[in-house]
């Protein structure tokens, strides 16, 4: 990958500028504020300009995640060439992903 | 679009413009100090499900299940009848402390609170029981804090977890209680972060601190012989 990129929220970028390739950011705050909308919005938008995604899920499964998303009107399917999720806590429960993703 | 379910406990669907209040197929978790409410609350939530031929799977770790239709029947349910008609599901965690669990049978399966891997593969049970029939339902897990009492604290959060993916896979809503203080605070944080929704009640006062879909609301309300009431 070349050059710097964007996180594609608005207001977010004004304040980060350009985010450097390899850098790792930590996000944090007490429940429910936000972090994890911000998470997906983050991932969405990288999506939206044809950036991979490699999400992580702990807290919540793949069902959920495409749940959470679709609240915003933000539809994962479309992009599930792009997105790569590695579904921990589903099959805690018990169940397997209702969608194969790689 | 959020979908919100009708909550049953009278005014509260009104803080959101009466069609509705919980956001369906999500968890909300409701706390406070004892004695505010939080059951009253629960079983509330149950009925308002069983009015539209919604059933409710109800694990109650607090109260056995001789308990349980007493506390329901002050409120004017009838749970016999809601059982019967499939209606109500009963996942009974505390009679067998003092060993007087009734017969299992499709809607009333005995577990014990020392045991919540029993309560899962029950809870697992009774979903397929109830999604052979239904299309929707709700349940409650009252409460929390006896698990924790019994269980190590970060196994009730890894319980919640299972318990949280179970409901909604199997497209359930859920109410889960917790007395506030009880645990760790460090583990009432993860309660809250794991949970969609999150609603308090300190005996006066309900306040929606996080919910899908709306910011933070509050609204006083009273407990009297019919159970929660809020006032406009």
């Amino acid at each position: 990958m070349s050059g710097n990129y964007t996180t594609g929220i608005s207001g977010l970028d004004v304040l980060l500028g350009e985010l450097e390739p390899g850098s790792v950011m930590i996000l944090t705050g007490p429940p429910k504020v936000g972090k994890s909308v911000l998470a997906m919005e983050f991932m969405y938008r990288g999506l939206q300009n044809q950036t991979p995604c490699l999400f992580i899920a702990a807290e919540y499964g793949y069902s959920d995640l495409q749940r959470n998303a679709m609240t915003f009107n933000w539809f994962l399917q479309s992009f599930s060439d792009d997105l790569h999720v590695i579904d921990l806590p589903t099959r805690l429960a018990g169940g397997r992903p209702r969608i194969q993703v790689t | 679009m959020i979908v919100r379910i009708s909550s049953g406990i009278r005014g509260f669907d009104d803080l959101f413009g009466g069609m509705g209040s919980l956001p369906e197929n999500t968890v909300t978790l409701l706390y406070g100090p004892p004695k505010v409410g939080k059951s009253l609350f629960s079983y509330a939530f149950a009925a308002g499900g069983a009015d539209s031929q919604e059933p409710c799977l109800y694990i109650s770790a607090d109260y056995g299940i001789a308990d349980l239709k007493r506390n329901m029947e002050v409120l004017n349910m009838n749970p016999e009848v809601l059982i019967e008609n499939e209606l109500l599901y009963v996942i009974d965690a505390a009679s067998s402390i003092s060993g007087s669990a009734a017969e299992e049978g499709n809607t009333y399966l005995p577990s014990s609170v020392h045991n919540p891997t029993d309560i899962m593969v029950k809870v697992g049970v009774a979903t397929r029981n109830i999604t052979r029939r239904y299309t929707m339902f709700r349940s409650v897990l009252d409460s929390l804090t006896t698990l924790m009492a019994f269980n190590d604290e970060m196994l009730v959060v890894r319980v919640l977890t299972a318990y949280m993916m179970r409901i909604k896979d199997a497209g359930g809503t859920a109410l889960v209680t917790y007395t506030e203080g009880s645990a760790d605070q460090k583990v009432e944080t993860m309660l809250k972060a794991v949970v969609n929704n999150i609603i308090h009640l300190d005996g006066s006062r309900l306040t929606v601190e996080a919910m899908v879909g709306t910011g933070r609301l509050t609204a006083s309300y009273t407990i009297d012989e019919e159970g929660i009431t809020l006032q406009p």
